[in-house]
């Protein structure tokens, strides 16, 4: 059994519409060792949410693979048919969303929305179901388990909405959770309470997590490794303590002084400059070059490759590779 | 449910008085009644004075009014001009073939605009689609007289498939389930005729509902579950997306009775949408207020039976 459960390699997700191609995930590179928690950062329309439904194979109609692999426990699941998928989906890999309060179904109790995935992949009775939702249940903290399942989802809170989703998604005991920004709708007490609570069942089941977030306070709670996207490519790979001390893209270095920070009195918070470009119309040479306070000609020129620049810290940027007469000003 | 059920049908009271008197002013506000159109040269003029005085026609409107509405509460309808019967005895005769007719209808719409939808849905922006749609604004701007005619002119008399007037086959002597498959035979080009529109209003609507539904979050969730696309369409989708057909069945319960005054003249229909056309033409104001009133009762009852089945199907609706 290989230490990685999840390798992509050269991921390109493109979408297809009448004005032409969008590369919303233009080949990524990632990996994610059994039992290891990592980190998908990057601002809104990065590619990491797309990223994500390449995995789960749920991407829109008009998003597309193009190229690259993604193996999964030794599978390429780029390869697989729908209904390979859907027996993967939910089972071996289960997925999380940003949105607790419309993630589930209004009109579905509570019971029925954690039994059905049990029943599908498990091929057990109802009553075997209902008794691991309740266990289920009560492993993400609702005492009154029993009362829960035959409760709608309008009748739950925020937090405990993503708690019942935690319980569904882990009810088939994954090897991998994909959690998509899940804590971003909840309020800071909530967040951390429901970080723990992933971090338990992380331990418990022994499940790999890809979390993508925007949130570095996040990050630091929960990841091993850090991978930073910037317009569908990965600019920056880091453990997660490397990271912090030693960012080292540029892009990586803005979005850590754009956190607010308890401990300097600062006149106004630090932002990046400019927007995230539209995948429609990337800028030719590296990507963030037009919002980089170092960039010089060449990072207009051409396109840095990703380089290791110590063990398992990897940047994509020209300031970290040297060529002969081009000193970074 | 039972103090907000109560409290529905109290405040129905006021409103069924208020709709009786618009009706009633309306009717009033035409011009000529009942005699008017009777005119024979061999009749003297004092005839039809003594029948108006008989009838209470001769009396102020404001007076009229209250005299209709204590024999209406006490479930006297009156008695017909033209028929010289008792209202409620047309009415009872009638009402039957109509609620059948209506039934049918419902049936019809229910069983083409849910799976016409789906299809559409299934598929947006398809050749099927865009035919559907296409198809849907025929229907949906054809009036039923229109739509009736044609109807009868390419089945009936072209095609001699189905029969053009009428409930039931006359002298066929059927009994049972013969008798119930003859007045269906009879029935469905009325019943198609009445529920076109209803057919071209709900599948485009059942399409909408249905495309929204799927770009939902819970979709999403569903489909993340592993659970196969048709399962997901008929466990999460189509239960959400089908709530809101509660609404458009409570107001087109109403609407049923209002579209069958034509249909049924078209088909020579003997329900009380018949009725209501002879009534308006002879001036028959018994007949004209029994069944307005009738009809108002149905589209309030309709909307209620449309709230309560809300909180039946969607437990996010309860009433205090």
């Amino acid at each position: 059994m290989s230490q990685e459960l999840l390798q992509i390699h050269n991921l390109k997700t493109y979408f297809f519409s009448d004005s032409g191609k969008i590369p919303a995930v233009d080949g990524i590179t990632l990996s994610v060792k059994r039992r290891e928690t990592v980190a998908l950062v990057g601002e809104s329309g990065c590619g990491k949410s797309i990223t994500s439904l390449s995995i789960m194979g749920l991407l829109p109609e008009s998003g597309k693979i193009v190229d690259g692999e993604i193996i999964f426990n030794g599978e390429n699941l780029v390869k697989k048919t729908d209904a390979e998928m859907e027996r993967l989906r939910g089972n071996e890999i289960s997925m999380i969303f940003q949105e607790p309060m419309t993630s589930l179904n209004p009109v579905l109790t509570i019971g029925e929305q954690i039994m059905e995935g049990i029943i599908l992949h498990r091929k057990v009775s109802k009553q075997e179901a209902r008794e691991r939702a309740v266990q289920m249940l009560k492993l993400v903290g609702f005492p009154r388990a029993e009362e829960i399942l035959s409760e709608y989802p309008h009748q739950l809170s925020g937090g405990m909405r993503q708690r019942v989703m935690i319980a569904m998604a882990m009810a088939t005991n994954p090897k991998l959770l994909i959690a998509d920004e899940p804590t971003t709708a909840l309020d800071v007490t909530i967040q951390a309470q429901i970080l723990e609570l992933m971090r338990e069942v992380k331990e418990k089941f022994e499940t790999s997590i890809l979390l993508i977030t925007h949130d570095l306070g996040v990050v630091a709670e929960m990841a091993d490794r850090v991978i930073v996207m910037y317009a569908g490519k990965v600019v920056e790979e880091a453990g997660v303590e490397e990271l912090f001390e030693k960012p080292s893209h540029p892009y990586t270095e803005g979005l850590m002084k754009s956190v607010p920070s308890l401990e300097e009195s600062q006149q106004r918070l630090y932002s990046i400059r400019g927007n995230v470009p539209s995948p429609d119309e990337l800028p030719k040479g590296c990507r963030f070059a037009p919002r980089c306070d170092k960039a010089w000609d060449r990072c207009f020129a051409s396109e840095p490759d990703l380089k290791e620049i110590a063990p398992g810290h990897a940047v994509r940027c020209f300031l970290y590779q040297s060529e002969e007469g081009n000193e970074p000003r | 449910m039972t103090t907000y059920l109560i409290r529905r049908i109290l405040t129905m009271i006021p409103m069924m008085v208020l709709i009786s008197v618009i009706l009633f002013t309306m009717v009033q506000l035409a011009p000529g009644d009942a005699f008017s159109g009777q005119f024979d040269p061999r009749v003297d003029a004092s005839y039809y004075e003594k029948m108006r005085e008989k009838f209470g026609l001769n009396k102020s409107p404001v007076e009229q009014y209250f005299i209709w509405a204590k024999n209406f509460v006490q479930g006297e309808f009156g008695l017909s001009f033209r028929h010289r019967m008792p209202v409620s005895d047309l009415i009872s005769d009638r009402i039957g073939n109509t609620v059948f007719l209506g039934v049918c209808s419902l049936i019809l719409t229910y069983s083409l605009a849910i799976p016409l939808g789906i299809f559409s849905a299934n598929k947006p922006y398809s050749k099927l689609d865009y035919t559907l749609t296409g198809f849907s604004f025929v229907g949906y701007s054809m009036p039923s007289f229109l739509a009736g005619l044609l109807l009868i002119y390419l089945f009936s008399f072209n095609l001699k498939i189905f029969p053009f007037s009428g409930t039931e086959t006359a002298g066929g002597g059927y009994e049972g389930i013969s008798l119930l498959l003859d007045r269906l035979y009879h029935v469905i080009l009325p019943a198609f005729t009445l529920s076109l529109i209803t057919i071209a209003g709900y599948n485009r609507f059942v399409r909408s509902s249905i495309l929204e539904a799927k770009q939902q979050d819970y979709v999403r969730t569903a489909r993340a579950k592993g659970l196969s696309k048709s399962v997901v369409m008929r466990k999460h989708v189509l239960r959400n997306a089908l709530i809101p057909l509660i609404t458009l069945f409570g107001l087109d319960l109403g609407l049923l009775l209002g579209g069958a005054v034509i249909t049924e003249t078209i088909f020579t229909y003997p329900g009380i949408g018949q009725l209501y056309f002879e009534g308006i033409v002879n001036r028959d104001y018994p007949i004209i207020m029994a069944v307005s009133m009738i009809s108002a009762l149905t589209v309030l009852l309709g909307n209620l039976l449309a709230d309560i089945l809300y909180a039946v199907v969607d437990p996010r609706i309860r009433y205090e």
